[in-house]
């Protein structure tokens, strides 16, 4: 680990860790939304950085984990079961993902992925006896509470962090970023995209998955909007682009700035979060080349300081 | 250089995200000692707080977007006497109530309404709008040991998870047709019925509240079609209810479907002597059209023509109303939300405490008069904290929407079949 | 089982496929030639929804009138669109451009709803009332025959446009090979502009035919962007005919589905269809 990276988690571990000791709990709840976010903005651009693959269905695992965890309970599973359960369905819905990341490509793949969450969302709003339909289901974790679920997701999250620091120097990395260059260049020089490509979607998969059953732990319920809805799918997207998906760091700070943003305005004015937010949107879109520090910093990348094969940004 | 620059901007971009992570929690650092609730002393004056979310934005924010300009309308009312009496103190308190937008989502409303009990520390909580907004903050609620008193909330799950703290001035949603079923009766008309209700808690709600009520009134029941929320296309669903011809069709939905299904189903030649739309508001109507509105019959809680006078006086009410600029027929579920004032402020005043545990306890026992009738609280197996209030049958004629049933408040007859 | 419900719902299968057709034969134009999924196309649907609604309630003007001049309205705002924003992004390198267009396209499709709930901020629709024309036992809905008339004229004037005017013949060259297009004298930039103009107004003229047959709730333009999307990769993207035969069947699936099962399916015919067809046949129907 470089010591820039230590320098940055120290700060950011120092400002969250003493939060739930000195504020309100809606403060800790309003981050424990954000931590759970970021999960899925790292998940996904665990993928999308390293393969150049769009999973636009990111958060299916997040509803399967979800909503196994919610429906075992309520019929009275005892923890562990529903533990394992909720892992085994979240890896069962990572495999039929890795199904789609196999066979398609591109555009095609993005629409796939992006119609699959689609159907999980019209199972999950029809399949009323399973799954309360559009009321969804309600947990109530006996001692349970927002603040032990707050201290689990800033450990994953920093641990996801780590982790994709670690992958990103390893060889499985450089595997897995050659696909992004040209996929038939790989395949070509013997690596095996397939697996390769399968394994990174299936440790994507696990903590999104986990972080589907943290944020129906501490929230409560389940319901089909907030686990397979436009936010949760897109929201990780959108931050894991806005700061460049290139930065490590960048779509845990992606998912700060936008969620504190948009609270600010929901406390404020309402009507005008999206409007504020599409142009932001807009402004990253046409400037982003001039954000300097957050594309091309090597704070926030390491000291390798490329993104594979697309190295010339 | 270019390192140093880079690293100066890192820096800033660092910098600049811990302060905004700082802005958003010193609201809430304070000192342990502070975190009391300070004895108020003679120059101090101790405000009631009443927290709650409106949906001011998103799907809902057509039927109750509006409220929080009553909510303050009333305040202000209060405020104008002094405000509330409260015993514990020997003397008037004035009232705020603080409304966040919760977006008509539920995850939102969770979140604020844990801001309200834990930063804005209120002293009790009025519910938002919608069962699917109210069930998730139950627990909230019960967790923090604050009574919330619900508004249009009337599905069971509110009601049965055991919670002591949780009170609705209007009953269950599945007595909610009662009063239409007892006028159909009288009529001795109509024969077959046939209902489409939306797949969420209103809808399925009052479907089975209708199926109940149903054979009571001698109509047998030949179609029930259930369709998702936001069903953009019903021509399935007219052509089964064309195939079964009922007297009476009863949309059970709310009323953006309930316009959908209404208008389409006009356009292709469905024909039943009555809609019977619950959600008739003007929303509903606006998107029908006036023509093709008239002679539907809906539910409303209140209209000027009722009498009662509820905990303060009608007057207080309407004026109220007329400062927020809403006017009853645009909004009739306005009154719904009214009662969650009467019952909170009469709850404050009967038990002459702030205290949350004595106001829950208050409560339980309390009958209260608002300007639709006398509530008070049931507990009957699994259920509390339901309240007594029920809608009553509404019509559409010419152009003026009045109450047809029962006979002491009725403004006019109930027309059937639709000519 | 008598005929009559079968013929509303065959007419109104194709009615609603061909409104979604419109929209979609839009975008799967715009993504042949300058190969971008415009994801704020639905919201430009409904934003023209609201402007023409508007426009008739406040004038009394018939919407058909309205429509005359909210369409070509749109039209320009797709050339202003693809001049102000889209073209600045398409110069950007593979990676780069991806996620420029990403945040753009969905940024100014946050920016158009939100515009569109402050210009309406509540569910609308339109009511024309029309008798109901009977031919013996079926009855059918006159305005929605109307309707099906007026996307059939569309339908045919977008063919004679795409096969017999020039634009429409460096439309398919560019379409076909863009730079070999450009090499031959075509200027991409123009024809870019002018088929961004061509599919917004094509969905503005979608979102308004779906005023007269529906509700429209200003925050459901992303939905039906996502709708188009699944057409136009079924139809195979880039391809005219693929979209507008895609679309036809997903209408009559959804409708059929509806009908004979249950509503709550109607919406996931699409999605499923749509997943087994990529699952099998990896680049769509009809892939260019």
């Amino acid at each position: 680990m470089q010591v820039r990276e230590i320098i940055l988690s120290t700060i950011v571990l120092a400002t969250m860790l003493p939060l739930p000791f000195l504020s309100s709990s809606y403060i800790v709840f309003l981050m424990s939304g954000i931590m759970v976010l970021a999960l899925c903005s790292l998940s996904f651009n665990l993928v999308y950085a390293n393969t150049g693959y769009l999973n636009l269905g990111n958060s299916v695992p997040f509803g399967v984990g979800a909503y196994t965890f919610a429906s075992t309970l309520s019929y009275d599973w005892p923890l562990p079961l529903v533990l394992v359960a909720s892992l085994s369905a979240i890896l069962i819905s990572g495999a039929l993902s890795g199904i789609f990341i196999i066979r398609l490509k591109g555009a095609y793949y993005a629409i796939g992925t992006l119609a699959l969450v689609l159907f999980a969302q019209a199972l999950a709003y029809n399949l009323g006896w399973l799954t309360g339909g559009y009321q969804g289901i309600i947990v109530n974790v006996a001692g349970g509470s927002v603040y032990s679920a707050y201290f689990i997701l800033a450990f994953l999250n920093t641990l996801l962090l780590l982790l994709t620091s670690a992958i990103r120097k390893s060889s499985f990395g450089y595997r897995i970023r050659s696909i992004k260059g040209n996929e038939l260049a790989a395949r070509t020089f013997g690596i095996n995209t397939t697996t390769n490509k399968f394994m990174v979607l299936l440790v994507s998969s696990v903590f999104v998955g986990i972080a589907g059953i943290l944020s129906t732990f501490y929230n409560g319920f389940v319901t089909p909007e907030s686990s397979f809805g436009i936010s949760i799918t897109f929201l990780p997207i959108i931050a894991a682009i806005l700061l460049g998906s290139s930065s490590i760091a960048g779509p845990l700070i992606g998912v700060l700035i936008i969620t504190l943003a948009s609270e600010i305005f929901v406390t404020t004015t309402p009507q005008l979060t999206h409007l504020v937010l599409g142009i932001l949107l807009i402004l990253v879109a046409l400037y982003q080349k001039n954000i300097p520090s957050l594309r091309n910093s090597r704070l926030l990348k390491g000291k390798l300081g490329v993104s594979g094969a697309n190295s010339k940004n | 250089m270019q390192t140093n620059s880079k690293l100066a901007a890192s820096i800033i971009v660092t910098t600049l995200v811990v302060s905004l992570v700082w802005y958003a929690a010193i609201p809430t650092l304070t000192p342990k000692s502070a975190q009391e609730v300070p004895v108020p002393g003679p120059e101090q004056i101790r405000m009631i707080k009443i927290g709650g979310t409106l949906p001011l934005s998103g799907q809902f924010s057509p039927v109750a977007g509006t409220f929080n300009k009553l909510y303050g309308a009333w305040a202000d009312q209060i405020n104008a006497r002094g405000g509330l009496y409260v015993a514990e103190y020997n003397k008037r308190l004035p009232v705020q109530v603080i409304v966040y937008d919760d977006q008509s989502d539920a995850a939102t409303a969770t979140r604020l309404y844990e801001k309200l009990i834990s930063e804005d520390k209120v002293d009790i909580l009025i519910g938002p709008y919608s069962s699917t907004l109210t069930v998730p903050l139950v627990a909230v609620a019960t967790r923090n040991s604050i009574p919330l008193v619900a508004t249009s909330a009337g599905a069971p799950p509110i009601f049965n998870q055991g919670s002591d703290w949780v009170f609705v001035g209007i009953d269950l949603i599945t007595n909610w047709p009662k009063t239409y079923f007892d006028m159909v009766r009288a009529k001795g008309l109509a024969k077959t019925i046939g209902f489409v209700a939306t797949d969420e808690p209103f809808g399925q709600g009052i479907l089975a509240g209708g199926k109940t009520f149903a054979p009571s009134a001698g109509l047998t029941t030949v179609s029930e079609n259930i369709v998702p929320v936001g069903t953009k296309d019903f021509t399935a669903t007219i052509a089964k209810l064309k195939g079964t011809n009922p007297d009476i069709v009863f949309v059970a939905a709310l009323a953006p479907d309930a316009a959908t299904f209404v208008k389409q189903a006009k356009e292709q030649g469905l024909k039943p002597r009555e809609f019977h739309v619950p959600q008739l508001v003007k929303g509903f109507i606006e998107s029908v059209g006036i023509d093709s509105a008239n002679y539907v019959t809906g539910e409303w809680y209140w209209t000027e023509d009722i009498p009662l006078g509820g905990v303060w006086g009608k007057e207080l009410f309407t004026s109220a109303m007329a400062k927020a600029g809403i006017a009853n027929v645009d909004y009739p579920w306005a009154a719904v939300h009214y009662y969650g004032l009467e019952i909170i402020g009469a709850a404050i005043e009967r038990t002459g405490t702030l205290d949350k545990v004595k106001l829950r306890d208050g409560l339980k026992n309390l009958s209260i008069p608002t300007i639709s009738g006398e509530v008070h609280f049931k507990s009957f197996g699994n259920f509390k904290g339901v309240g007594t209030l029920v809608p009553f049958p509404v019509q559409m004629q010419n152009g003026r929407v009045v109450v047809v049933w029962p006979a002491e408040i009725k403004k006019s007859d109930y027309v059937y079949p639709a000519p | 089982m008598t005929i009559a419900p079968l013929a509303e719902l065959l007419i109104f299968g194709i009615l609603l496929g061909g409104i979604y057709g419109l929209s979609a034969i839009g975008l799967t134009l715009i993504f042949g030639v300058a190969r971008v999924l415009n994801l704020a196309h639905g919201a430009f649907a409904v934003i023209a929804a609201a402007v023409s609604y508007v426009i008739v309630q406040a004038t009394g003007q018939n919407l058909f009138f309205v429509a005359m001049l909210t369409v070509p309205l749109f039209f320009a705002t797709g050339y202003a669109y693809e001049k102000l924003l889209i073209h600045k992004l398409l110069p950007l390198s593979r990676e780069r451009r991806i996620e420029a267009l990403i945040l753009g396209t969905l940024g100014s499709a946050l920016a158009a709803e939100s515009i569109a709930s402050i210009i309406v901020p509540r569910n609308f629709g339109l009511n024309y009332q029309l008798p109901p024309i009977s031919l013996g036992e079926i009855t059918v809905s006159a305005l929605r025959l109307l309707l099906l008339v007026i996307v059939a004229v569309t339908t045919i004037t977008l063919h004679l446009i795409i096969y017999k005017t020039w634009y429409g013949k460096a439309l398919r060259a560019t379409i076909d090979d863009a730079e070999a297009a450009q090499l031959m004298g075509v200027n991409f930039d123009r024809v870019a502009s002018v088929t961004f103009g061509l599919g917004t107004a094509l969905s503005a003229l979608g979102g308004i035919l779906l005023l007269l047959v529906s509700n429209i709730s200003p925050t459901m333009g992303f939905p039906v962007t996502l709708k188009v999307l699944t057409i136009i990769i079924l139809g195979g993207l880039g391809s005219v005919l693929g979209s507008l035969a895609a679309a036809i069947v997903l209408g009559l699936s959804e409708i059929f589905t509806g009908f004979f099962f249950d509503t709550a399916w109607a919406n996931s015919t699409s999605l499923v269809v749509l997943l087994i067809v990529l699952l099998i046949k990896s680049e769509g129907l009809l892939k260019r």
